[in-house]
């Protein structure tokens, strides 16, 4: 194992370029997220957040650039060693196969190699965390499409086991999922990254960025348009520039909410 | 905030969807028993009338004459190195079948269904017609003949196996999914091209005795089991069974999607090519010796999955011993049903399974295909 | 002239079963306990059939379908699928089989095993046969037990060759089929080489298959093509050519211009004429005497 101190968490993605045949995906991405950030990643369809974050994952080799954790590329980490460091939580999940919710945790904790007691542990301590122990034992397969969510939650939270140093990425985690999800995915978020864990979230939902990340990303056609903090960054003219809508930011007693008049004449 | 959205959510149906599982160490140990009564069972049955005291006599005694000299050679010359085939075959089978349903996230990808076998039935007819007129074209020494007749079945079958597979999955997998359609039709015409193949060969090359050879291919038999056999088999499987069983956890992952499984730190290319050839080497093997014997790789895992959940780690050894239970008991009605002559055993576990897989298709049309992974 | 010689042939014939039945008796009466003798193979039961050791057999084996007595025995399975747990059960004290035995690995358990077995060949010609018969006769006690047998095969086989020789100045073409070529499918017919072109030399007459070996498919415009003198279709319970068949290839427009089906030379044979048992010389004779009927309907 590395010491503690190299391994604090820095995801850097440094003059990426990722292409599709000649098409250009992205192009001279450069994006550093550190401990404790909760960032967050917009844009429009098709602008490349998908390809962005596979090139984070590693998934995906960018064709130019390097993405590095704690200074060194992600090809250069044995994968089990990857897999410990940062967890991706899926848009969605086509797991057709009858497990039970304790099973589909259990396989978060697969570059673990440790005895049943602990995997058992480690299982129903994530489960609690997203509120799903008391059943535990239920057939996945029964659950509602919210339902399926968290508990792929858990299974990336099984899957890091801790914040401290730990990547974690979620893409469109709340797409066409109930409230209270909603508001379990950013607690569990805030709470990682107030304990160390380096966050990133892919969005579509700008009300969601507004309120909860702490540095928005801005893609538009493969580039970062802007980056910093939202309020900054998610101007009227930035809307207008690449959602091509008219909107505005309406302040409450305690969020700011956007209001679409329309699309940009 | 966590612990009131587990209250009301749990509220409604506490008890109700809970699914039962058994512990891995009591399931495994109960059937290795059942295994051990079944293959001590199995010794006793068979067209000549034995006893339970005959076979352990069999075992224990040296120089017989008359009736009990005779029921030592079958014990231990005929049903011995049979059981042990029908224990590998069936284990086999199983395995391959499991490993491949995971693979390709399809509790239907039998080996027999999706055309790996025929892939091995293929290389063994080149393997029984081919390669001796080649030979012989070649003037190869018959000492040296000898050896690659004999070398070439199980690696010919093998190698026809494993290309099979690799075609199977290219044209199965649309954008990293498995398109089941694809990957049942694409077995069928599998089946047509190998059948027709083996057709063309039969009616250019094969004298008649080959002809009655091929015909067994098609529906397999343990009746072909001898030490020589039995022993090359034993290698040819337990080395990949020791692979397969190895692969247990990595496929759960595979279950979630190719991507998910990088995500969770698996070598899915490495993976994927140790599934292959470990699942295609043991069904070559298995149909080198005794022909292509259908629906053993689909049923039994489906009847673990229904009783015991589909996590690998469980599916996989439990498949094993279930798989190996299975074909020694279908082997005992095959040998005895009949007697003194023998039913193939093909046959036998077609009749059970075909109807089992036509089940199986008209339960996941009911319940809008979820299970079938479509 | 041919009352004649039937009836030499016919004397020949009571003369050795008069001496096999003589034979049999005594050893049954000198040997109170018989061996128990499984069969494998068409020819080996017919064989030990013929040399009167018929009471002996315990089991045989799907081929052996004569004589009638035969069939009513235990089967061993098919002679090339053959289960060696099935003949043990039956306890032998001898096993005859042919070569057709299979499938190999049975037959090599059958030399590991100890029981007493005469491999004989697998019987394709006279001489396989005659060989087989004194085989048969040595292990069952008497070789002289096989020369009334073998002269009954000669005698038949030598009447078939004299009779033919009156063809030679343009010997009759012959097409054996297991199955006649229909509009749907291919027959399938004997080659060079197949124990059908044998029979058709020994009857007289020429194949009028030369292009290919063994048992091959036969298309109606191969047969076309071949235009044999005289077709003969194999026939048994289950296997060969149904007489719809039979009649639909009669019927072929297609076929109206060849020989055999114009001159109504179409004729049904046992398929087990085929088995190159004892009563291959009888076999030899009935197709001698098809190919005859040919060739005077020709001429007429």
């Amino acid at each position: 194992m590395n010491s503690p101190a190299s391994q604090t968490g820095v995801l850097e993605a440094r003059d990426v370029t990722v292409r599709a045949g000649r098409k250009v995906l992205i192009e001279d991405i450069n994006f550093t997220l550190k401990p404790g950030a909760l960032d967050v990643i917009v844009g429009p369809n098709g602008a490349g957040k998908s390809t962005l974050l596979k090139a984070l994952t590693g998934e995906n080799q960018p064709d130019a650039g390097t993405v590095t954790l704690d200074g060194k590329a992600l090809g250069e980490y044995n994968s089990v060693e990857l897999a410990t460091r940062r967890a991706c939580l899926p848009q969605s999940s086509t797991l057709s196969f009858p497990f039970t919710i304790r099973e589909v945790v259990s396989i978060g904790r697969h570059p673990h190699r440790e005895s049943d007691t602990a995997t058992r542990e480690a299982v129903e301590h994530s489960l609690n965390k997203v509120g799903l122990l008391s059943r535990i034992d239920e057939g996945y397969l029964h659950l509602s499409g919210g339902e399926k969510q968290r508990v792929h939650l858990a299974r990336i939270l099984a899957q890091l086991e801790e914040p401290e140093g730990r990547i974690l990425l979620l893409d469109e985690p709340t797409a066409s999922l109930d409230l209270t999800f909603q508001q379990l995915v950013f607690s569990i978020a805030e709470e990682w990254a107030s304990s160390g864990a380096s966050v990133l979230l892919v969005l579509h939902d700008l009300n969601q960025a507004m309120r909860y990340a702490k540095s928005v990303t801005v893609l538009h056609r493969g580039r970062v348009v802007r980056q910093g903090p939202p309020s900054e960054v998610l101007t009227r003219k930035l809307l207008r520039d690449v959602y091509e809508v008219n909107a505005r930011w309406i302040d409450t007693d305690e969020h700011r909410l956007l209001a679409v008049d329309g699309p940009e004449k | 905030m966590t612990a009131q959205t587990q209250k009301t959510a749990t509220a409604a149906d506490v008890s109700a969807a809970k699914v039962r599982r058994f512990p891995r160490s009591i399931v495994l140990s109960s059937l290795a028993a059942v295994l051990a009564v079944c293959g001590l069972w199995s010794l006793t049955r068979g067209a000549v009338d034995t006893s339970a005291r005959d076979v352990l006599a069999s075992f224990t005694d040296e120089g017989f004459t008359g009736g009990q000299k005779l029921k030592s050679i079958v014990v231990r010359e005929i049903r011995l190195p049979r059981l042990v085939t029908g224990l590998l075959v069936g284990a086999a089978l199983t395995l391959s079948g499991s490993l491949l349903q995971g693979l390709f996230r399809n509790p239907l990808a039998d080996p027999a269904l999706i055309g790996v076998s025929s892939g091995g039935a293929m290389g063994a007819v080149v393997a029984i017609i081919a390669l001796p007129a080649i030979l012989s074209n070649l003037a190869i020494p018959e000492s040296l003949a000898g050896p690659i007749n004999w070398f070439g079945l199980p690696f010919l079958a093998m190698g026809g196996a494993i290309g099979l597979t690799f075609i199977v999955y290219r044209v199965s997998l649309v954008r990293g999914r498995t398109h089941v359609p694809a990957m049942l039709l694409t077995g069928i015409a599998i089946n047509a091209i190998g059948s027709a193949f083996v057709g063309l060969f039969v009616t250019i090359y094969a004298n008649d005795e080959q002809l009655r050879t091929i015909t067994f291919w098609t529906l397999g038999s343990l009746s072909g089991a001898n030490w020589s056999n039995t022993l090359a088999l034993t290698a040819f499987i337990l080395i990949p069974a020791a692979f397969a069983l190895r692969q247990d956890s990595a496929l759960n992952t595979f279950l979630l999607g190719e991507t998910e499984a990088f995500h969770l730190g698996v070598n899915v290319q490495r993976v994927k090519r140790a599934v292959i050839l470990i699942s295609a080497i043991m069904v070559g093997a298995t149909v080198a010796y005794c022909g292509i014997i259908g629906f053993v790789g689909l049923v039994v895992p489906h009847m673990i999955r229904t009783a015991l959940g589909p996590d690998h780690r469980m599916l996989i050894p439990a498949g094993a011993l279930l798989g190996a239970i299975t074909l020694i008991t279908a082997d005992v009605f095959a040998r005895t049903v009949l007697s003194p002559a023998e039913l193939q055993i093909g046959i036998l576990t077609a009749i059970i399974g075909g109807p089992f897989f036509l089940a199986l298709l008209i339960r996941a049309r009911g319940s809008g295909a979820t299970s079938l992974g479509t | 002239m041919n009352y004649k010689i039937i009836s030499d042939n016919g004397f020949k014939f009571v003369v050795a079963a008069l001496a096999i039945i003589t034979y049999s008796a005594q050893t049954k009466s000198e040997a109170s306990e018989s061996p128990r003798i499984v069969t494998v193979g068409g020819a080996a039961t017919e064989i030990v059939f013929a040399l009167g050791s018929g009471d002996s057999v315990v089991a045989t084996d799907l081929s052996s379908i004569y004589p009638p007595e035969a069939r009513k025995l235990p089967m061993v399975g098919y002679v090339r699928s053959v289960s060696p747990e099935g003949i043990l059960s039956m306890e032998p004290d001898l096993v005859i089989a042919t070569g057709a035995f299979g499938p190999p690995t049975a037959r090599q358990m059958m030399e590991r095993l100890d029981v007493k077995t005469l491999w004989l060949p697998d019987l394709k010609s006279p001489n396989d046969l005659k060989l087989s018969i004194t085989k048969v006769a040595e292990e069952l006690g008497d070789p002289a037990l096989a020369k009334p047998l073998i002269q009954v095969v000669d005698f038949d086989l030598n009447e078939a060759a004299t009779r033919a020789e009156v063809w030679s100045e343009s010997i009759p073409s012959v097409l054996f089929l297991i199955e006649p070529p229909g509009p749907t499918k291919s027959g399938m017919g004997g080659g060079v080489d197949s124990s059908a072109d044998t029979l058709i030399k020994l009857a007289g007459g020429t194949n009028a298959v030369t292009n290919f070996s063994g048992f091959k498919p036969v298309s109606v415009e191969s047969l076309v093509a071949m235009n044999p003198n005289v077709i003969l279709v194999g026939q048994s319970d289950n296997h060969g050519g149904s007489p719809e068949s039979i009649q639909a290839m009669i019927e072929n427009p297609a076929l109206a211009g060849v020989d055999a089906i114009a001159t109504g030379s179409v004729h049904i044979v046992p398929l087990d004429d085929l088995s190159f048992g004892p009563r291959l010389g009888k076999a030899a004779l009935r197709w001698n005497s098809l190919i005859g009927e040919a060739i005077d309907s020709a001429a007429e």
